[in-house]
């Protein structure tokens, strides 16, 4: 991905590179509302399912006339179902993630403009959630990224937070994907609890900076956490760099073991390497998408 | 304000300024992050007090820092001391004011050793040349090891009436070269207006001081055999009207008595004078003040100084001449009448022995040629001492056509009238052209004159000093006798030589005291030699100070070689690495995107 330099450009930019992948819907998101997707269960369309006994009450333009003439019993045959499967894409939008000096912001909204296209491509409809102070719909997410809305990324709150206050009305069997930093205090599983609800499928994407990944300054900083506003005069040296790195392994190994246990996928994402190659590997190999 | 090196000062600041820069962009450099959560992980534990962090600063810091500090260096100048250095001529003030002590009890002296020693042990000079400024003159001391140098200037008695920096200073300049440095220590400022030349320092060590002294003493003789003492006392830096005690001696064989014992009033001007009269045979004066500052002037010595009477002897045929002649010798009191050893002869037929040394002066009455009267004009060597007063205006002279021998002194038209043949290691012979007793040149006041200047003439050549009380640093003739070729002077330094021309040496003494003239034949003649230098006893405009000829830089220059090459290299070498690193760094800088 080149540098785009403003949001529009990182959301066209997304949805070029998620042009290139599909949606990976597991078994359980194919049900729910009709669509044009052939869902798990009986239906009505043309597609062959199965058969089973005739029950009365059943549609009678349904009845197999030819198994009952050959074994005189009553046959109805069942066609499969057309769902439309669905997408929740929950953006972090708090300030952390428009880090000054940092393509975090940039890559949340290519990854989300991606995943949306990706969804575009395996017959899904999506919905892009903003969890700023409240979790709200993102203007124009229905439709195609270049119709957008900008993100603001200012929320001085957690996605938790968020999610806490006002939950959206997600679709139930939907796939579900969270775009965030994770640099937030919460209990993964609590979290994880909330947003897999419902789902059936649940994805956390943990979108950081390269120097939030490995930081390589030395020296005395004094640290501003963009949101709280909270400072810290720390002397930064190796050691302090190697215990960053332990906290932030510990921090991913949390969230990927509360994932795990519920059944969700957790792919860490580096802003400035999404588009390394041209490929989201990190989503095909968590099996969120899938090449076309 | 004036500083020594601009240019490192501005390298000190410029040393404070990074210093300044590096902490403060390395203290707690500004950084937002996404959560503090992480990085509060980081914060050790404080175990056992506070924890204190080191303050780290990066390489290119200590390479800055240490290439502005070589170039501070550098702009400093430092030197080192060149191995061979020149000599050291150093002029020394014996005047006796470099003898005033101050309240501390120390002298000019004293502190002009201690300053020379501390100099040349700084100096490192391959030798010192010492001149004595003393009254008479320059005087070379010689030239010594620099380590002794303090010793031998601690040792050299400062006892001169004045001084004679100026010149010594011009001859001290002579002798020096040009990486040669001259050290002039004194108690006085040099004089205004005037310019040190280069590689002259000027360190004086006086200290205005009140002080009295004896600025003038004399003995003169009166009829009876009587004579009359005056002493004039001056008290340099006392109010008017203060009294200054004094005590006046006499030394006698016998011992000594007290002829006076009282205070002297100083009126206008600091000054005071006492006059007494001393009986006949007063011995030598001891006269004393009270101690003070300075205490060369509070003494003075006056040995009794009566005039020598010449032996005459009067072999005139003529017995109206002889009657004149004898009424005149007898009218001066200069003369006594001695036929056996004469010291002059006034006669009117010349002695064939007058060649010998021993042989008296002569005084030949000639008879004229041809005479003729005349009434001038007269042509006289007004710079001989025989003429000095004589007036012959109005003077009729009866002069002859005969030739005198010798130089002639006294011409009326071109008949010559007085001479003096004074041929070398022979008495001299003064000759008189006259008929008689009639002349009128006996009935005017030139010839009592004429006979005053020959007794004092006479009395002069006679072996022995002048006076017997002199004035220090003042020049004085010393008769040695016809024939001898020097004089010889027992001195309170010692006996002294002296070469003479025409059996007369003239000198100064240098310093007070009593001296002795060694005479033929084993006599001796003393004379006293008192300092009498008011210049010397005001101590008013003494200053302790230090004037240089020159520039530190130029001083620096001569004796120290600058080594400010090797640290301009190192700054330069540093400034290389320097630039070498920070070119690797941004080069690093550059590339370090297309990582991503």
């Amino acid at each position: 991905m080149a540098n785009p330099t403003t949001q529009r450009e990182s959301l066209l930019a997304g949805q070029a590179l998620g042009l290139r992948y599909r949606l990976a819907l597991p078994r359980a998101a194919l049900r729910g509302r009709n669509g044009v997707r052939l869902g798990v269960q009986a239906g009505a369309s043309l597609d062959f399912h199965d058969y089973r006994d005739y029950h009365p009450g059943d549609d009678l333009r349904h009845l197999d006339w030819g198994v009952y003439a050959r074994s005189d019993k009553e046959v109805v045959r069942l066609f499969r179902e057309e769902v439309a499967p669905h997408l929740d894409l929950v953006l972090d939008c708090s300030r952390s993630m428009r880090l000054e000096g940092t393509a975090k912001a940039a890559a949340a909204v290519s990854l989300a403009a991606a995943c949306a296209a990706a969804a575009d491509n395996a017959q899904c409809s999506h919905t892009v959630w903003l969890a700023g102070e409240r979790v709200e719909e993102l203007t124009g997410s229905r439709h195609d990224p270049a119709v957008w809305r900008e993100p603001d990324f200012d929320a001085a709150v957690s996605p938790d937070a968020a999610l806490l206050n006002a939950p959206p009305a997600w679709r139930r069997h939907g796939v579900r994907v969270l775009i965030s930093d994770l640099l937030w205090p919460a209990e993964p599983a609590a979290v994880l609890r909330r947003l897999a609800d419902g789902a059936a499928a649940l994805t956390v994407i943990q979108l950081l900076a390269r120097e939030e990944e490995a930081p390589d300054w030395r020296g005395p900083h004094r640290l501003e956490d963009v949101e709280t506003g909270g400072r810290a005069d720390l002397l930064i040296d190796a050691a302090a760099c190697a215990a960053y790195g332990a906290a932030l392994a510990r921090l991913r190994d949390g969230w990927s073991t509360a994932c795990r246990g519920c059944g969700a996928a957790f792919a860490p994402v580096t802003a400035e390497r999404m588009a390394a190659g041209g490929r989201l590997a990190a989503l095909e190999t968590c099996g969120l998408l899938e090449a076309v | 304000m004036v500083f020594a090196f601009p240019y490192a000062l501005a390298g000190v600041a410029a040393l404070a300024g990074l210093v300044a820069v590096y902490t403060f962009r390395a203290r707690f450099r500004r950084r937002p992050v996404s959560s503090l959560m992480l990085w509060r992980q980081t914060i050790r534990p404080s175990r056992g007090g506070l924890h204190r962090d080191r303050l780290r600063l990066p390489p290119l810091f200590y390479l800055e820092l240490a290439a502005l500090a070589a170039l501070v260096a550098a702009a400093i100048g430092p030197h080192v001391l060149r191995p061979g250095l020149g000599a050291l001529t150093v002029v020394c003030d014996t005047s006796v004011s470099m003898t005033a002590r101050d309240a501390s009890g120390a002298s000019a002296q004293d502190r002009a050793v201690r300053a020379l020693r501390a100099d040349v042990r700084r100096g490192r000079y391959a030798r010192v040349r010492l001149i004595l400024a003393g009254a008479n003159g320059p005087e070379p001391a010689g030239t010594v090891p620099p380590a002794q140098a303090a010793a031998r200037l601690a040792e050299t008695a400062c006892l001169g009436p004045s001084d004679t920096l100026e010149a010594s200073l011009a001859r001290a300049c002579e002798l020096s070269e040009k990486t040669d440095e001259v050290l002039v220590l004194t108690d006085r400022p040099p004089p205004a207006g005037d310019t040190l030349r280069p590689g002259v320092r000027w360190l004086s060590f006086g200290s205005i001081e009140a002080n009295t002294g004896i600025t003038y003493a004399d003995r003169s003789p009166r009829e009876g055999g009587t004579e009359a003492l005056l002493v004039e006392v001056a008290g340099f830096g006392r109010p008017e009207g203060t009294r200054a005690p004094l005590r006046i001696t006499a030394r006698a064989p016998d011992g000594e008595r007290t002829l006076f014992e009282g205070v002297v009033d100083l009126g206008h001007g600091g000054r005071g004078r006492l006059t007494l009269d001393l009986p006949p045979g007063t011995p030598a004066l001891a006269i004393t003040l009270q101690p003070d500052a300075l205490d060369t002037d509070n003494r003075a010595l006056l040995l009794p100084d009566t005039p020598r009477p010449v032996a005459s002897a009067v072999r005139i045929a003529d017995a109206a001449l002889r009657r004149t002649v004898e009424r005149a010798l007898a009218a001066t009191g200069r003369f006594r009448a001695d036929a056996s050893e004469p010291q002059i002869i006034f006669t009117d037929h010349p002695a064939n022995d007058s060649g010998a040394p021993a042989a008296p002066w002569q005084v030949v009455f000639t008879a004229p040629a041809a005479p003729r009267l005349v009434r001038g004009p007269y042509l006289a060597d007004r710079s001989h001492p025989l003429l000095e007063g004589l007036s012959f205006d109005g003077l009729v002279w009866p002069a002859g056509t005969n030739a005198l021998p010798g130089r002639v002194l006294l011409f009326a038209g071109s008949a010559p009238l007085l001479s003096v043949d004074a041929p070398p290691r022979r008495a001299p012979v003064i000759h008189l052209v006259t008929t008689g007793a009639g002349d009128a040149l006996y009935r005017t006041a030139a010839w009592p004159a004429l006979i005053w200047n020959l007794a004092q003439a006479c009395a002069e050549a006679q072996p022995g000093p002048a006076s017997r009380n002199l004035r220090a640093g003042v020049t004085a003739p010393f008769m040695a006798g016809r024939g001898a070729t020097e004089a010889v002077f027992e001195t309170p330094g010692g006996t002294l030589t002296l070469r003479t021309h025409a059996g007369r040496a003239i000198w100064a003494p240098p310093v007070p005291g009593l001296y002795r003239m060694m005479l033929p034949g084993g006599k001796s003649e003393p004379f006293a030699v008192n300092l009498f230098a008011p210049g010397e006893s005001d101590l008013r405009g003494r200053m302790t100070g230090r004037w240089s000829g020159v520039q530190d830089g130029e001083r620096l220059q001569r004796t120290h070689r600058s080594f400010a090459w090797l640290p301009g290299l190192a700054a330069l070498l540093l400034a290389g690495i320097h630039h070498g690193v920070l070119g690797r760094k941004i080069s690093d800088t550059v590339a370090a995107p297309d990582r991503t």
